[in-house]
C-alpha cells in the first residue's frame, strides 16, 4: 500500500542545503546537509532521487519513479515504487523534502 | 634547548614549581608535577623535545597531582588538571604518566578546533602521508610504531591534525603501546626506547615508545595526505591490501573525527579534498615485516 496519493508532489525544503560528492570508484554518494550538519552515505537509488529532485524543483511520484528507473536502468515495478516511497518518507522526516 | 639539556634535578625542580614549558608540534604545554614517575617519563621519552621560552605563549596549562583526600595515604591516586580543573576522575598513581599522555590528547581534541582532527595515526615518507584510522585493538599503534622504526616519519600515533588547506601538521609525541604490542615492538626493534609499563589501566597494560629523533627534528615539516589505510591486525592473517571505496572511506573518516560536525560545510569540503587526494585501502596483517614491505610498495595515486 502506498503511503502517498498518486498526485502527491515533492520538493526540496531548501535545494541549496544539500551538497553531494561522488567518486568514480563507488556507486554510493556522500551528501552533506547544511541545515542539520549531518552527512549521509546515500545508496545509488537515494542519490538518483535527491539529485533529480534538486534539479527539477518539484516532481510527482510517478515522475520520480520513471526518472530513477531510466537512470539506473531498472524496471519501474512495485518494488521500485515502494523503495522510492521509503526514501522520500525518510528524507521528509529529516526535513529535507516536503510534500505539496 | 631540549629536555635532555636539563640536569635531572633541574627538570624535577621546574616540574615541581614554575613548570616545564614543552613544545609538542604546534602547541606549547606547561606541565607541573611533583610525581616522580611523571618526571621519569618526561626525561626518558621527551628527551629530544624542545623547551619553550619562559615568556612565550602557552596553549595548555596542565598539572598532575594527588587529589586532596585520604587516598593520598592509602591507594594513592593522581588527578590531571587543565587550568586547575580536572576533566577526568582520578586514576591510580601508577598511571600518572599515561594519564599525562591521555590528558594531552584531550587538550588537543577539545581546544585545537582550527584543525580537523581525526583519531588516526599518521606517518610520512617523501612528503606523502599515510593516515591510519582504526578503532582500538586494530593494531594501529603497533603498525605505526613499526613503520617509524623502518624509515617512515612519525607525524602522530593518535591525532591526525588536518589544516584548512589540506596539509597535515605533525604532532609527534610518544607512541602509545598496549598489552601484547609492547613486547612485539620490543622484539621488532630492540633499540626502541619504551618506558616502564603501567598495569591495570582502562586500556590494559600500557607503555609508551619514545618518538624517533627524526620526527622531532622535522616537526615543522607538514605533509600532504596520500593514503588512507584502515589497518586490521588478525592473528595468522595473510597480508592483504585491498582498495576501499572513497565514499565509505569519507564516512569512516568523518566518524573517526573528533570535530568534523563542528566544521560544518568547510569540514565536508576539507574531508572531500583529503579523501579525493588519497588512495584508500583496507589493510589486514599479522606479520610486521610483511606489513613494512607492503607499505614500502605504496605509490601515491596519479
Amino acid at each position: 500500500m502506498t503511503l502517498f496519493h498518486d498526485d502527491t508532489q515533492w520538493r526540496f525544503v531548501d535545494p541549496q542545503r544539500l551538497l553531494f560528492r561522488a567518486w568514480d570508484d563507488d556507486t554510493n554518494v556522500v551528501c552533506y546537509d547544511d541545515a542539520s550538519g549531518d552527512t549521509h552515505l546515500l545508496s545509488p537509488l537515494a542519490a538518483a532521487i535527491l539529485s533529480h529532485l534538486q534539479r527539477e524543483s518539484v516532481l510527482r511520484l510517478d515522475a520520480v519513479v520513471n526518472h530513477v528507473a531510466a537512470s539506473l536502468d531498472v524496471e519501474a515495478d512495485e518494488t521500485l515504487v515502494l523503495a522510492i516511497e521509503e526514501i522520500l518518507s525518510e528524507f521528509t522526516e529529516r526535513g529535507v523534502l516536503a510534500q505539496i | 634547548m631540549i629536555i635532555r639539556d636539563l640536569a635531572d634535578a633541574e627538570l624535577r625542580q621546574r616540574l615541581r614549581h614554575a613548570g616545564l614549558r614543552l613544545h609538542t608540534g604546534p602547541f606549547t604545554t606547561l606541565i607541573q608535577s611533583a610525581i616522580p614517575s611523571v618526571a621519569e617519563g618526561i626525561a626518558q621519552l621527551y628527551a629530544d623535545f624542545p623547551l619553550a621560552p619562559a615568556d612565550g605563549f602557552v596553549d595548555f596549562h596542565v598539572h598532575l597531582a594527588p587529589p586532596r583526600n585520604l587516598r593520598r595515604w592509602i591507594q594513592p591516586q593522581v588527578l590531571f588538571l587543565h587550568d586547575d580543573i580536572p576533566p577526568f576522575e582520578p586514576l591510580p598513581l601508577d598511571q600518572a604518566f599515561p594519564m599525562l599522555e591521555w590528558g594531552l590528547n584531550w587538550c588537543v581534541t577539545t581546544h585545537a578546533q582550527q584543525y580537523l582532527i581525526i583519531h588516526a595515526a599518521v606517518v610520512e615518507r617523501n612528503g606523502c602521508a599515510a593516515i591510519l584510522p582504526a578503532p582500538p585493538g586494530s593494531g594501529k599503534s603497533t603498525l605505526c610504531a613499526a613503520l617509524v622504526n623502518r624509515g617512515w616519519r612519525l607525524l602522530s600515533d593518535e591525532l591526525t591534525l588536518i589544516r584548512s588547506d589540506g596539509v597535515i601538521v605533525p604532532l609527534a609525541r610518544p607512541v602509545s603501546l598496549k598489552n601484547a604490542s609492547i613486547d612485539i615492538i620490543r622484539a621488532f626493534e630492540p633499540t626502541a626506547i619504551i618506558n616502564r609499563e603501567s598495569r591495570d589501566t582502562a586500556k590494559g597494560t600500557v607503555a609508551h615508545m619514545k618518538p624517533p629523533s627524526d620526527a622531532l627534528a622535522r616537526v615543522a615539516e607538514t605533509a600532504m595526505p596520500a593514503w588512507i589505510i584502515f589497518p586490521k591486525y588478525a592473528a595468522g592473517a595473510i597480508t592483504q591490501l585491498n582498495p576501499r571505496p572513497k565514499a565509505q572511506t569519507f564516512m569512516e573518516l568523518a566518524n573517526n573525527a573528533f570535530n568534523y560536525t563542528l566544521h560544518g560545510a568547510q569540514g565536508f569540503a576539507l574531508l572531500d579534498r583529503v579523501v579525493s587526494a588519497c588512495a584508500c585501502y583496507d589493510f589486514t596483517y599479522s606479520r610486521l615485516d610483511e606489513a613494512i614491505n607492503t607499505f614500502a610498495e605504496l605509490r601515491p595515486q596519479p
